[in-house]
């Protein structure tokens, strides 16, 4: 994350005046809840705006930065299916990222936290999720940020991955399609 | 690391890395090894990761033995801030314990890394920059599902701002070759197809035209000449259908 977009200091203020730390914790406690086996963290002293699963030491962790947790431009719709995001890179079945052969892939991801992740959270914290008003906040941020780069379009073209454009992505999540299965269809840039 | 934005410029910087200490095969290989086995080999006849080395310029010929050509960030301004952050700003442990890291990874004494993956991310530690674990220089060895020991090479990030831009003049692109440069072979060049040169000077639009007269000429004569024998032909089918 040495080339992560950032948010401005006023940004994240004019989140913490519309009391976005206390919706953060409701959140933290319930997903704590439904999935005990997993550490959520929110990282408030960090501006990048992103989040990320990361398995350290067996323990499976999901970090939430402060870029993104204080974005005025999210609620708690989105900030809801960002942490199902994370969570279902360690806990969706299927294709393997490339970068860590132990996280499922984006699409994967993607995938159960619209429909496996979303239904356990509302069975075991009544936390509901509306995919349709997550998506809608989701592409203020990700039109922009997840755009198909020239650069790189030759390369993404060839995958049958969904997770390269945000165009591509929103899509597939409000019509919950299933994600590619087939070995090395995964975005990498090399 | 799963990250719900992906951020092209680190991941281009981790996907080669993680490419040329791969398990995948070696197109520049003549012995068709793996990536990370090529490496191995190369590394066991010169060590390009002692102090006679700079970062930056491993990085660069890491890259460019993967890519048969460009550099990696792809965009030159990324580029710069990438060696300028590995030439400049790493702290001296940092480099130390990236160069011993990497060094185990290559050697593998243990036997237990069958390949290495590479990614960055924000963490509260004592440097600005340091290698998992706390700069000990000691690999971070883990299994993936399959069952195959990999070490996960982090580099962890304290300063919470972009990367700054190098002084003018300051970073080389490429950088400086190294007193004893290693040779990391890469895949070759594809050759590209030359372009007949189109020049319009006045004597050669005469010759081009004098040509086209010439070649339309043997067209119309080489028409004529077919002619008959068609219209022959017609007439013999003409003659067989009666």
């Amino acid at each position: 994350m040495l080339f992560s977009d950032r948010l401005s200091e006023q940004e994240a203020l004019e989140a913490k005046e519309a009391g976005r730390e206390r919706l953060l914790e409701m959140l933290v406690s319930d997903f704590q809840k439904t999935f005990p086996d997993l550490m959520f963290q929110v990282l408030l002293d960090s501006s990048i705006i992103n989040a990320m699963a990361l398995r350290l030491h067996d323990k499976r962790n999901v970090m939430i930065y402060g870029g993104l947790a204080l974005h005025p431009r999210l609620a708690a719709n989105s900030l809801t299916f960002i942490l199902l995001h994370e969570t279902g890179h360690h806990l969706a079945e299927g294709c393997r990222l490339v970068r860590d052969p132990a996280l499922a892939c984006e699409c994967a991801a993607d995938h159960w936290a619209a429909t496996t992740g979303a239904n356990l959270l509302q069975q075991r914290s009544g936390r509901c999720l509306r995919l349709d008003a997550a998506v809608l906040e989701l592409s203020v941020i990700m039109s922009t940020r997840q755009k198909l780069n020239k650069r790189y379009a030759r390369k993404l073209s060839t995958s049958a991955c969904w997770a390269k454009t945000w165009t591509f992505r929103s899509t597939a999540l409000l019509e919950q399609t299933r994600p590619p299965t087939n070995v090395g269809c995964c975005v990498t840039y090399a | 690391m799963g990250s719900l934005i992906p951020t092209p410029t680190d991941l281009e910087i981790c996907d080669i890395l993680n490419k040329r200490f791969s398990t995948k095969r070696d197109p520049a290989d003549p012995q068709g090894r793996s990536y990370i086995e090529h490496l191995r080999a190369l590394f066991a006849v010169n060590n390009f990761l002692d102090n006679k080395h700079h970062l930056h310029r491993v990085a660069h010929l890491l890259a460019v033995s993967v890519t048969g050509g460009p550099s990696v960030p792809a965009v030159k301004k990324h580029r710069l801030r990438w060696f300028h952050l590995l030439h400049k700003l790493l702290p001296r442990e940092t480099d130390q314990a990236i160069r011993d890291v990497l060094t185990t990874v290559l050697k593998n004494p243990n036997g237990n890394i069958a390949y290495a993956v590479f990614l960055a991310r924000p963490a509260p530690i004592g440097l600005d920059f340091e290698i998992y674990p706390q700069n000990s220089g000691q690999p971070y060895v883990t299994w993936d599902p399959q069952g195959n020991s990999y070490c996960q090479v982090f580099l962890d990030c304290k300063v919470d701002r972009d990367l700054p831009d190098p002084a003018p003049g300051e970073e080389h692109d490429p950088p400086d070759k190294d007193p004893v440069e290693i040779l990391i072979p890469g895949p070759k060049k594809k050759a590209k197809k030359k372009k007949s040169a189109k020049k319009t000077t006045k004597s050669s639009a005469k010759k081009s035209s004098l040509k086209k007269k010439k070649s339309s000429a043997k067209k119309k004569k080489a028409v004529g000449k077919k002619a008959p024998a068609k219209k022959a032909k017609k007439a013999k089918k003409g003659r067989s259908r009666r």
